[in-house]
């Protein structure tokens, strides 16, 4: 391949000149330029559309909320139980970097499909993207300080909701570096190096429509995701599949469930519907074994999703 | 080995061949654009194309913090018997000065003049007058939008008064402009920087800035796509956009190492001109992501039709027990859905638009400047830069800087499909491979002066794995500072090291390890 390298320069200089020399002509092609002013002038011809709180034909309205509030909760579980647990990502010893510290003791578990025994899935994210209307301001169970260590090459913990504006303490409690890095969809990313016991204050300035990657560039098995809400109305499942969203107003909603291991939700439109105070809506949500084998299973497909292509 | 050169040899020259079809004067759209619901899909675009325009009709948004550039003016004659007019008298320059609106802050300044330039193409918005504002042009409108539609056709200038002379418009005034109306003529350097790029910087940045112009795929590292408005040397935070300076200086020096050539000989005004077009196409292209974003998850083809047959059902359901009078149909349904994106698009625009404008606009960048001033190039302080960089860097710069640290056999996750890349090493934003820098060679792309060094290390390279390091080395950040122009000495220094000594070691001429290795760029 070497010798292909000496004429690739060679092959670009013609390129270029064919570029220079405008023989596209495409240089004396002269745009028009029109004027649009910063703010939009009210003009109702933009809005074809109905404007909120237009009625959508066919739809008779809901009765209005009576107020009040209930509860949505259940487990999310694999269909036909168990799936195969993943190899570790890391064996006791075998860390390509920092041995003495990462997996030094013990393996570093796959943390991406944590199944229990009865087929729950933990880590799964069941959230509105909007507010609903009427809600409140808190659950009243959410924690009250968010730590996210980086201890033995592990982000700890691995999932986490939290509310814009809320501060995550980022911490590195091993001796060697670690960098937090986010990557969100919509909003200002963050990327800290921290040395031993250093901390960061991580913010999201945005809410996001799905949870964010969280990585370590150093040690590049290193995943957690973070899901930043406006709202207090997103949850993680925990080790056994179980979630509990109350004081959800009465009315529908639509939840989104997410998990990391599928390319896209698992359900985007959810519906629950609490019909009165004090409903308690239960559900077990089966999810397909292979739709959770989407992403990063053993078949390397790869699936473009680059919002860059 | 022969015909495989005879090959590319071949392909370059055949690739010169659509570069002399009149160049696609069309921008592209993003694929997760195109794979939105085909509804959703053209509401974007048709969003994007009334904000943006398209490279030969370009829309100069006055939202976006772009200086389109403006040249004040005044109508100075007009044919008196004329009801209607395409063309009169003006004087640039010096106009407006009296009835300042308190918006201009340039006023001290003169306000430039046209000269010999060609105006034909540009917009021109009246001032004061009848028609200030727009409201009585007839054609004024697009879209249902106020916009200031007319444009000029040609100026010609006096020989003997280089600020009057005629200008004519492509559009019929009726009636015509009074005497001493004031206008603007809005977006030379639109314009300019356009015909600009075509000639010089689309065949590897693309039309559309999306780095897929003809001559890319022969490229390592490919041209920059600055879709996602994200550049790898700039002066300011990683979270910030690069100044108009920054994107200045990487013109006219180019990236070393890489095909980004330099482009000394422009004029001031070309560059300025070009610098705003890249800014422009970076603002549509980040616009267009954030759009689609919003949308992608609930409008994406299939997540849509899943959505749609759920609605249906539900939809059924309501019919059957009364409350829905009308039996819903998947086209009905379809509509809602669609409908509900629809009214969703004004808002997420006006949104989306104004964060980038804040993004863009200057007083919201910070520039780095180091709180202390660097540290005498000492042995000392070389090996205490030594000492840190094994601690940071050498995981992916490796113990003597060649870029083959452990993390070159690492697997990274691609953080859009999260799954991992199919081969090694570290991969940037755009999805490209790339290797930590093999700092034996002395080569930096993003600038080789002290500073800029030092502001690579402390804010880590925007849009790739190396981290930033700020605030890592001290938490004293006067201290920290000066630890990181300890690093910056020893990165100066290791090109001269020999291999496996230390930078303790006084650097022997014969240390450039990569002396022997012709260059691979
Ligand atoms: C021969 C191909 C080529 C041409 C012509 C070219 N560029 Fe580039 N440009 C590149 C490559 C390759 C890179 C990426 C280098 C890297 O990633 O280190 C780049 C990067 C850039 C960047 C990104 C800098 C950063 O900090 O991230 C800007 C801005 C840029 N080019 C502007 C221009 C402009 C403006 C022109 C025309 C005046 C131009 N380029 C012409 C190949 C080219
Ligand atoms: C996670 C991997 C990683 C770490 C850790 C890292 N770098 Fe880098 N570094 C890179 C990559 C990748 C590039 C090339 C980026 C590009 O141009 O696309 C780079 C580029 C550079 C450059 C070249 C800048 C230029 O203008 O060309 C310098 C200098 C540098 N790194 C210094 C350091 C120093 C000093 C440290 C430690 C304090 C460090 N790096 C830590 C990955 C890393």
């Amino acid at each position: 391949m070497k010798h292909v390298k000496v004429y690739l320069p060679i092959a670009v200089a013609a390129l270029l000149l064919a570029g220079v020399s405008g023989c596209g002509g495409g240089a004396t092609d002269v745009p028009t330029i029109t004027v649009k002013p910063a703010e939009e002038a009210a003009s109702p011809s933009t809005d074809v559309t109905p404007t909120n709180g237009a009625k959508t034909p066919g739809v008779v309205e809901p009765p209005p909320t009576t107020g009040g509030f209930g509860t949505f909760m259940g487990r999310v579980v694999i269909k036909g139980g168990g799936v195969e647990s993943r190899p570790a990502l890391v064996l006791k010893g075998k860390a390509a970097l920092d041995p003495a510290v990462c997996a030094a003791t013990a393996d570093i578990p796959d943390q991406s499909l944590l199944v229990s025994a009865d087929g729950g899935l933990a880590n799964v994210f069941v959230f509105l993207k909007k507010a609903p209307k009427n809600g409140k301001d808190s659950l009243g169970t959410e924690a009250e300080v968010l730590l996210l260590d980086q201890q033995g090459c592990i982000f700890e913990p691995h999932a986490m909701v939290v509310r814009t504006g809320t501060p995550i303490t980022v911490k590195n409690s091993d001796s060697k570096p670690h960098n937090v890095k986010t990557k969100p969809a919509l909003g200002q990313p963050y990327d800290k190096s921290l040395n031993q016991n250093q901390t960061g204050e991580l913010v999201y300035d945005r809410p996001e429509p799905v949870p964010v990657g969280v990585e370590c560039n150093f040690h590049t098995w290193m995943r957690a995701y973070q899901l930043p809400l406006d709202h207090p109305y997103g949850v993680i499942t925990k080790a056994d599949g179980s979630f509990e969203i109350p004081n959800l107003p009465v009315g529908t909603h639509q939840f989104v469930i997410w998990h990391e291991r599928s390319t896209r939700s698992l359900f985007s439109r959810f519906k629950v519907k609490i019909k009165s105070d004090g409903d308690v809506v239960k559900e077990t949500i089966e999810v397909e074994a292979a739709k959770l084998t989407d992403v990063g299973g053993a078949k390397t497909k790869t699936i473009k999703l680059s919002l860059n292509r | 080995m022969r015909v495989l050169q005879l090959l590319i040899l071949t392909l370059a020259f055949a690739a010169c061949l659509p570069g002399c079809d009149p160049p696609e004067s069309t921008f592209v759209y993003n694929t997760k654009t195109e794979e939105l619901t085909r509804d959703v899909g053209s509401a974007v675009k048709e969003r994007l194309d009334g904000d943006f325009g398209s490279p030969k009709n370009s829309v100069a948004w006055l939202r976006m913090p772009v200086d389109y550039g403006t040249f004040k003016g005044e109508v100075v004659e007009v044919d008196e018997d004329a009801s209607s007019a395409y063309q009169f008298r003006v004087k640039f320059g010096s106009n407006g000065d009296e009835e300042t609106d308190g918006e201009d802050e340039e006023d001290g300044q003169a306000s430039p003049t046209p000269g010999e330039m060609n105006l034909a193409g540009l917009a021109i918005i009246w001032k004061s007058g009848d028609y200030a504002g727009g409201s009585q042009i007839d054609g004024g409108k697009r879209d249902g939008e106020k916009l200031a539609t007319l444009q000029v056709a040609a100026w010609s200038k006096d020989e003997e008064n280089g600020e009057e002379g005629l200008l004519s418009l492509r559009q019929l005034m009726d009636p015509p402009p009074a005497v001493g109306d004031t206008f603007e003529i809005v977006g030379h350097k639109l314009s300019f920087g356009r015909q600009l790029y075509a000639a010089h910087c689309q065949h590897c940045h693309g039309t559309s800035g999306d780095g897929a112009g003809p001559t890319a795929e022969y490229l390592n590292p490919r041209p920059r796509d600055y879709r996602p408005g994200k550049f790898k040397f700039q002066s300011t935070l990683k979270t910030n956009r690069p100044t108009d300076g920054d994107l200045q200086r990487i013109i006219k020096k180019g990236i070393p190492g890489t095909y980004m050539p330099s482009f000394l000989l422009l004029e001031d005004d070309e560059m300025d001109s070009i610098v705003q077009y890249v800014k422009w196409l970076s603002m549509r292209g980040e616009y267009e992501i954030k759009l689609v974003t919003q949308l992608y998850f609930d409008y994406e083809k299939v997540v849509f039709d899943e959505a749609v047959e759920s609605a249906l059902e539900d939809g059924l359901e309501e019919f059957e027990d009364g409350t829905r009078d009308e039996k819903p149909t998947k086209r009905s349904i379809q509509d809602e859905l669609i409908e509900t994106a629809n009214a969703d698009l004004p808002d997420i625009a006006e949104q989306e638009s104004n964060v980038l404008k804040d993004a863009w606009t200057k007083e919201n960048m910070t520039v780095v400047v180091p709180l202390v001033a660097r540290t005498p190039d000492t042995a000392e302080s070389r090996a205490r830069g030594r000492v840190l960089y094994v601690q940071n860097c050498a995981a992916c710069h490796g113990a003597t800087g060649r870029g083959d640290g452990e993390q070159v056999n690492a697997y990274m996750v691609n953080d859009q499909t999260r799954e991992k890349y199919p081969e090694p090493g570290l991969f940037d934003d755009w999805g490209q491979s790339i290797k930590p820098r093999n700092l034996t060679r002395g080569i930096y792309r993003g600038g080789r002066r002290p500073i800029d060094l030092f502001r690579r290390v402390f804010e880590g390279i925007n849009g790739t794995p190396m981290p930033p390091f700020k605030g890592k080395f001290d938490n004293d950040k006067k201290i920290n500072d000066a630890r990181t122009w300890d690093l910056v000495n020893y990165i100066y220094h290791i090109p001269f090291e020999s291999r496996g000594k230390s930078a303790g070691d006084s650097a022997t001429k014969h240390g450039r390890t990569a002396a022997s290795t012709p260059s691979t760029r």
